[in-house]
This record gives structure tokens, C-alpha cells and sequence, in this order.
């Protein structure tokens, strides 16, 4: 009996693990060339300021658009025959807690380029019109749906969804979360290609959008569903921001970015290969149109496009191309 | 019988982040220990609870269109015991979840299945179990139905008496998060000695002395591409209770290492940064009652003390240890659900005093049936931080102190009056810093006066009627308030109640709405069918700076509970 008592208490001990005292990290411009580069700084907080004459532009040499001449970077690398993901920001005009979470995804852009496919879509309570200030209505039907379907806004406001892909039925995710999933998934091959070529006609406001998807992968669990969206960046509006150092929360001229305005293809895609799986090697080329809301800036709006699993809507690959070519 | 207010309550108590309350806590598994063998067969006990509701849109008061019209929450306890064996499970189901809940509930499945034996020295669970140690500050689990909470840990605990006066409890598992698990591990150890067991001598002593000591870890894999994040995060405590006659003090101090999460970041120019401050928690109780009087001192201290087994986890999700409120939880309708507080785990100073009179029957005062007399008040502030850059933290001297958070100062005095007759009178002055406790800016400190009258009025043996009558006076945020409930009980079965709120101060004209309420209930031993038709007010549920909007509804709600 004393020898049970003995053997309880080791297990119940050994079962609780020890501790991890780690060192905080030291903010500050963690890059040499800045004017204010601070050598002890081991995590970059984004303060880096440069010389105006520096030349900007990818300083990533495996970006397909590689600048040796740039030295510093321009947050712009694009990438190809690499996976790309989709990162989706749901928020709300007077979500004070909001722009935190579109500094998270800003922050990822500039880290990984293209390979980050943003999204903000406005949902919810906190999207709601409210005038005079917050009166302009950013929801739209397909974010709603997705709203409801994924709970995001009932869940509280900023989170977000990376990749759409669930762990144990939970599809959100904490903004504060975003950068690790995002370098878990990009660690990964991909599975697909995905190419997108814009023609645009200034005159109709006219957009084709061809999509050349290139499977790399024996593709199970079909069917997938193809979404087409339109993106609009450089929106300038009313935000709610808590950072305790405005002295009105109330920013005027809060420039929203990369914002959900329409989709191409409804809430939930188009259909792929005709509803069958996909196979490695295969090409599938589709094509859509559009014509652009008169309200939306045709330079700033973007076409985004994700290849995903029409069972759980996890994404496979996603991409973005501006409406007109830069 | 207060019925009107606790359904009303139902969803709107889903706004009290502070109402984070035990009242669910382990009626599962924690009441399998008394069972005895009824027989060969066993025993099979259990209860059920459904709660339907019909929504219609209406745009006065803001309530949306639902798109399935009809949502419903469900569950169904069933445990079977044999002797020292017992297993049970737990139902749920959320077609689709009702408003105000969290939308990640949607769907049905068993959430909930354990088996445990029990002996006189070892009891031994497997699966789900709900657990604390000492206060709760290090951990505790705990289901609470009507606010969408259940943090049990699916794993396995072994309790041990293992001398005289000596408990020691250790468990390990993963926290049930919707209708999953989190992805930290949760491990942790419990012992209590409670020395008039130990000791002979003191077995008969009037002062009674226990003290008691706890460890948590957690593990989560760090995968955080920028940070070096702290995988095993741990987290002690010490406490200990004296009880002498008529006396009581009992006292914990807690401690975690350093966790960066999702609820601790903090912006220091411009930037959101990772906390690394390790963070701890003072909890001290004084209690003094007599025949009659009873009075209750507290102190509580809260510092970075957020502990969860996801970092990324934020809302009522995956917490592990949980922070008292030091302040009174409200039943009457104004004072509970318009301005409740909720525990700042990030950093808080609480002090909460009462005094509870009963006025001897017979007495000039006290009258035929006596008079009772409570005193509360409970006043919370933050504490007084400063960043640590180099550190990447915030510090806080222990005495100071920042910028009130609540503050409650009320009395209840009541009375019965006549054999037919009793009343009661409550009077509640309320300060609630809205931006704190809500995660917001720009609306500021509230200051409400609240007064409710109660009175019951037994019209012959068996039928109650019961009025009550309460007032919210501000000129602030969503400004005064009047409430009326009239409530007839026909003992044991039936009763009647109609509400009305009106929010009669609301600053814009437009808003100065009626929220009538009707409720009819029928009760059959253990089983009761409330069915429910009405308004019911908007409100905003913030919690560490996430926050949901529950939505106005109106329309029918059935609700209907049975036990077995």
C-alpha cells in the first residue's frame, strides 16, 4: 500500500513539466542600412528610418521580381511556383481593437510578399453604419455569408481566418496568431499554381480575369470550388482606434486596405473540373468578368482568387493581381 | 422565484463578462462521490435542458432578422453509477447556436465523457473532469451553460488521501475548447494538509488550520516564427485557511512565469508588443460571524495573471485558472446586467466589505418576524504600470494604483411584516469605468443610482403575488432606466410575470423604448416549462479588449428543464 502511495506521488510529479524562462525580445530597426539601426535590436518594430535617395524595391533575391539595386525593402516581392495563402482580417469601421490586427497583416505583406494574400472583410456590429462619422457601409452579401457561416463577429472583433483551414472546427484565429500560421503554411510546397491575368477596359470598367491553376498534387477530397473576388485598397474613411495615445478615437482618414467588395463567383466558389477530383499535372484555365461598382477606384482594386475544398473551404492556393497592371 | 429576471438574464448575463460564477460547477462527475450501490443494475441519473427561441426582426430596437428563425441550445446529463464506478456523458447540441452565444458551438456531438473510480484512498477519472485548486487562481474548471463556458479538461486526475489530513491531486489533459480540444497540455499538481487531522492532538481543537500548495504547467509548442515564446509556462500557489470559533482567515498568493498571449500585448509607440512580465495574484478573506451578524473583509491583488492553454486564445476560451470578482453578483434585473464588472486579469486592486444584520424577531426593530439588514461595498481600481521596454514588459510598484474601475456601494433591508406580507428595499450606487471593463474608449466613467422595492403579498395559501419596482437614475451612456415585474404563483405549479423595461432617460428621443416581457411556467417536480415572449435589450460582451455584440431580440422562447 505505501509502495502505491510512493508510485502516485512520482507520477503526479513527473506529469507537471518544469518551466521556461526565455529572454524578451529586444524591439527596435533591426536593419543596417537605416539611419537608426540599433545593433542590440534582435525583432525589428518597424521604426527603421532611411535616407529618401535609397533606392526601394524587393530585396528578397528569391523574389521573382528581385531588385539588386534596391537597398531597401518596398514590402512588394512577388513570387511564383511558391504556395500562397490567403489571410483574411474580419473587422468593422468602429472596432477599436481593429487596427491592430491590420498592422499584423501590413507586417506580414511586407515579410512575405505575394505569398500572403490579404483580405479585410467588414462584418458584423462593428460594420454597421452609423452616421454622421462612421456612415459609409463596407459589408457586403458574400462576407455576411461567410460571417455566418465561420461565426467571426460573434466570436469578437479583430480576428481573422488563415488559409480557412480548421483546426477541430475552428476556423478563427487571434490576429496574435497570424504570423506563426502564416509560417507554418509557407513552409509547406504547394499543391497548386495559380496564375492570374486582368484585361482591363477603362472605358466599360470592364474586367476579365483568367485564371491558369496548375495542379501539383494528387488532389483528394473534391469537390473544389474556384472564388473570384474583388479587392479594394486605399480606401479613405472614419476607423475607431483604442491606441491609447490618439486623443480622438475617431480617425477620419483611416486608410482601409485590401477590402472585400464584391466576389465573381458568390460566397462559396465556382465549380472546378466539373466537380472531380484533382489530379497532378492537370491545367484548368477559367475565365470571368466584371463590371467595377462606379464608386470603387479601378487603380486601387485588386483580384483575388483562391483555389479551395468545397467540404471544409479549407484553401489550397491562393493569389492577387491588381486590376491594372502596375 | 425571482423566474422573469433569471431567464431575461439568460441571455443578457452573456453581457456580465463578471459573471464568470460557479453555479454549474461539477454537477456532473462532482456529484458521483455520494452515490451508492442502488442495486445489481446501478443507477442512472442525469438532467436535460432545452432552450428554443423563436426571433422575429424589429427594427426599433435593433433586434436583426435571423436568418433560421428558430435557434436552440440543448444538453442532456446522463451518469451511471455501479458502487465505486461511474461514467458519464454529456449531449449538447446547438441547431444553431442562440444569439449571444459564441457561433463556434454550432453543430451537436458529446462533449463531455468521463469514467471515474473511487475508493476511499484513490479516486481515479478519466476524460472530462472539472477540478480547482485552493481559490482557482492557478486552475479551475468549470461549465456554466448560460454563458456558452465549459473549460474541462479532457485527460486524467488522480486524487489520493494519503495520510492522515494529507489530499494530494494531480492532473493532466488538453481543455475542451467548443467541440474540441485546445492545443496546450495542461499539467498540474495539488496538496492540502489539513493539520487537526494529522495531529491527534489538535483533532478537537476549535481553531481548525489547513494550508495548501499548488503547480501548474502548461505546454504549447512555440511556433512562433519572429519570438522565442516560453513552451512550458508555469504557474504556483500557496494558501492557507484558519478557522477559530467564530473567525475565519484565509489567504493565497499566486505566481506564472513569463507568458506572452493574445490578452497581454500591449502598444508602447506604436507597436504591439509581446508581454514577458511574469505576473501574480494576492487573494485575502477575514470573515466573522455570530448569531445574527456575519462580516466579510477582502483583498485581492491581480497582476498579468491571464493564463490559458493556447496563447492565442482570447474571450472565455481556454482559460485554466480563474480570478474571483471581489464584488457582489447582483439578482435584480438593473444591477445585474447593466453594469457588471468582470476581473481585469491584466492588472487590478479589489477590496470588498459586508456586514449582514439580522434584527432579532420580537424587537422593537426587528418586528413579529425580524428584519434583516446587509451592507456591501466592493470598489476595484487598476494598478499603476509603467513599461519596462528593455524587458518588454509592464511593471507595477504593489501599492499603487491606477484609475478606478468600479466601485458599489448598497443596502438591502427587508422585512416581513405580516404573516401575509413582506418587503424589501434596496438602494445601490454604482461607479463602472465602461471603457475598462468593456474594451472601449470615449464613453467614460458611469455613475448610476439604482433602487429596487420587492414586495410579496400572499393573497391565501398556495397564490403569491409578488411586485417589484426598480429605477437606474444617470445622466450618462444610455441614461435612467425604470423597471416593472409582476410576478403570480400558484404553488407548486404555475406562475405568471410580466416585465416591462423602459429606457424612459435614453438621451436620443428615438430611443426611449419599452421592453415588455411575458412569462408563463409550469412546474412538475423536477421538471419545468417557462415559455416566454418579449423584447429583450442589446448589449456589448468584451473580454480583454475582444469583443462581441449580443443583438436585440424580440420573439418566443420556450425553455425547458428536467432532472432525473
Amino acid at each position: 500500500m505505501k509502495k502505491n502511495r510512493i508510485l502516485i506521488l512520482a507520477v503526479a510529479l513527473l506529469a507537471t513539466g518544469g518551466c521556461d524562462i526565455v529572454e524578451p525580445p529586444k524591439y527596435g530597426c533591426t536593419d543596417p542600412i537605416a539611419d537608426n539601426f540599433n545593433p542590440e535590436a534582435d525583432h525589428d518594430d518597424g521604426s527603421c528610418i532611411y535616407d529618401p535617395s535609397l533606392f526601394k524595391g524587393c530585396t528578397d533575391s528569391t523574389a521573382a521580381n528581385y531588385d539588386p539595386q534596391a537597398l531597401v525593402s518596398n514590402c512588394h516581392c512577388i513570387y511564383d511556383n511558391v504556395r500562397k495563402i490567403l489571410v483574411e482580417d474580419y473587422t468593422g469601421h468602429t472596432c477599436g481593437n481593429c487596427p491592430r490586427a491590420a498592422e499584423v497583416l501590413h507586417e506580414l505583406e511586407c515579410e512575405w510578399g505575394d505569398r500572403v494574400v490579404p483580405l479585410a472583410v467588414h462584418v458584423g456590429f462593428f460594420a454597421i453604419p452609423e452616421p454622421p462619422m462612421y456612415a459609409s457601409d463596407y459589408r457586403t452579401t458574400f462576407g455576411t455569408d461567410w460571417n455566418l457561416n465561420f461565426g467571426n463577429s460573434a466570436a469578437g472583433l479583430p480576428n481573422g481566418m488563415v488559409n480557412r483551414t480548421p483546426d477541430g472546427g475552428n476556423y478563427i484565429r487571434s490576429y496574435t496568431a497570424w504570423a506563426a500560421l502564416t509560417a507554418n503554411f509557407l513552409a509547406l510546397p504547394a499543391e497548386a499554381n495559380m496564375t492570374l491575368t486582368n484585361t482591363y477596359s477603362e472605358a466599360t470598367r470592364t474586367v476579365n480575369v483568367v485564371v491558369d491553376i496548375n495542379v501539383l498534387a494528387n488532389l483528394g477530397n473534391g469537390p473544389y470550388k474556384l472564388n473570384v473576388v474583388v479587392s479594394e485598397d486605399s480606401i479613405v474613411g472614419y476607423q475607431k482606434d483604442y491606441d491609447p495615445n490618439l486623443v480622438d478615437e475617431n480617425l477620419p482618414d483611416y486608410v482601409h486596405m485590401h477590402m472585400l467588395r464584391t466576389s465573381l463567383t458568390g460566397s462559396w466558389g465556382a465549380d472546378v473540373n466539373s466537380g472531380a477530383n484533382l489530379t497532378s499535372g492537370s491545367n484548368l484555365t477559367q475565365s470571368f468578368s466584371i463590371v467595377l461598382d462606379e464608386a470603387w477606384v479601378d487603380h486601387n482594386c485588386n483580384i483575388v482568387a483562391w483555389l479551395a475544398r468545397d467540404d471544409n473551404k479549407s484553401v489550397i492556393q491562393a493569389e492577387y493581381r491588381p486590376v491594372i497592371a502596375e | 422565484m425571482r423566474n422573469i429576471g433569471s431567464l431575461v438574464l439568460t441571455i443578457l448575463i452573456a453581457t456580465s463578462a463578471s459573471a464568470q460564477d460557479t453555479g454549474q460547477q461539477a454537477t456532473t462527475n462532482g456529484s458521483s462521490n455520494n452515490q451508492s450501490d442502488k442495486g445489481k443494475w446501478g443507477e442512472v441519473h442525469g438532467n436535460v435542458q432545452f432552450d428554443t427561441q423563436i426571433y422575429n426582426p424589429d427594427t426599433a430596437i435593433g433586434a436583426p432578422p435571423v436568418p433560421e428563425k428558430l435557434l436552440m441550445n440543448g444538453f442532456t446529463n446522463l451518469i451511471y453509477t455501479k458502487g465505486k464506478f461511474t461514467v458519464g456523458i454529456r449531449y449538447e447540441n446547438y441547431l444553431n447556436v442562440i444569439q449571444g452565444f459564441d457561433q463556434r458551438y454550432k453543430g451537436q456531438g458529446i462533449a463531455y465523457r468521463f469514467a471515474s473510480f473511487d475508493t476511499d484512498f484513490l479516486s481515479i477519472t478519466v476524460g472530462n473532469f472539472y477540478d480547482q485548486f485552493g481559490s482557482g487562481m492557478v486552475l479551475r474548471t468549470y461549465v456554466e451553460p448560460g454563458l456558452g463556458f465549459d473549460n474541462s479538461i479532457d485527460g486524467a486526475r488522480v486524487k489520493a488521501h494519503v495520510l492522515g489530513g494529507v489530499y494530494v491531486k494531480g492532473v493532466i489533459g488538453k481543455q475542451r475548447t467548443f467541440f474540441d480540444v485546445g492545443p496546450g497540455i495542461v499539467r498540474g499538481i495539488d496538496g492540502e494538509i489539513v493539520l487537526n487531522e494529522t495531529f491527534k492532538k489538535l483533532a478537537d481543537s476549535k481553531t481548525r488550520f489547513s494550508l495548501g500548495g499548488s503547480f501548474v504547467s502548461r505546454y504549447q509548442e512555440d511556433d512562433d516564427p519572429d519570438f522565442e515564446l516560453p513552451e512550458n509556462v508555469s504557474a504556483w500557489a500557496a494558501r492557507f485557511n484558519l478557522t477559530s470559533g467564530k473567525f475565519g482567515l484565509n489567504g493565497e498568493y499566486a505566481s506564472k512565469i513569463n507568458d506572452p498571449q493574445a490578452s497581454n500585448t500591449f502598444l508602447y509607440e506604436g507597436v504591439l508588443r509581446k508581454n514577458y512580465s511574469p505576473g501574480n495574484a494576492v487573494l485575502l478573506n477575514a470573515t466573522f460571524a455570530t448569531e445574527g451578524l456575519g462580516v466579510i473583509l477582502s483583498a485581492k491583488r491581480t497582476q498579468n495573471m491571464d493564463f490559458r492553454s493556447d496563447r492565442y486564445a482570447s474571450g472565455f476560451n481556454l482559460n485554466i485558472n480563474y480570478l474571483p470578482a471581489l464584488t457582489k453578483q447582483h439578482t435584480y434585473l438593473l444591477a445585474a446586467s447593466l453594469y457588471p464588472y468582470a476581473t481585469q486579469p491584466n492588472g487590478e486592486w479589489a477590496v470588498q466589505g459586508e456586514v449582514s444584520y439580522q434584527i432579532k424577531r420580537g424587537s422593537k426593530l426587528g418586528g413579529k418576524y425580524g428584519t434583516y439588514i446587509n451592507v456591501n461595498y466592493s470598489h476595484a481600481f487598476g494598478l499603476d504600470t509603467v513599461v519596462n521596454a528593455a524587458k518588454s514588459g509592464l511593471d507595477a510598484s504593489f501599492f499603487g494604483h491606477g484609475s478606478l474601475y468600479f466601485r458599489d456601494i448598497n443596502v438591502e433591508i427587508s422585512r416581513k411584516f405580516t404573516k401575509e406580507f413582506k418587503a424589501a428595499v434596496k438602494y445601490f450606487n454604482i461607479t463602472y469605468n465602461k471603457d475598462v471593463v468593456q474594451g472601449l474608449v470615449g464613453y467614460g466613467t458611469i455613475n448610476a443610482h439604482i433602487a429596487v422595492v420587492d414586495l410579496t403579498y400572499k393573497i391565501k395559501p398556495k397564490h403569491a403575488l409578488r411586485l417589484e419596482l426598480q429605477g437606474l437614475f444617470t445622466g450618462q451612456d444610455d441614461g435612467s432606466w425604470a423597471v416593472a415585474i409582476l410576478e403570480y404563483t400558484w404553488s407548486p405549479h404555475f406562475f405568471v410575470a410580466v416585465l416591462d423595461q423602459w429606457n424612459y432617460g435614453n438621451p436620443k428621443e428615438k430611443k426611449q423604448l419599452h421592453y415588455p416581457y411575458i412569462q408563463v411556467g409550469y412546474t412538475h417536480n423536477a421538471s419545468r416549462i417557462t415559455l416566454s415572449y418579449g423584447r429583450q435589450r442589446a448589449g456589448i460582451f468584451c473580454v480583454g479588449g475582444i469583443c462581441r455584440n449580443v443583438p436585440a431580440s424580440n420573439g418566443v422562447s420556450l425553455s425547458i428543464t428536467t432532472s432525473f
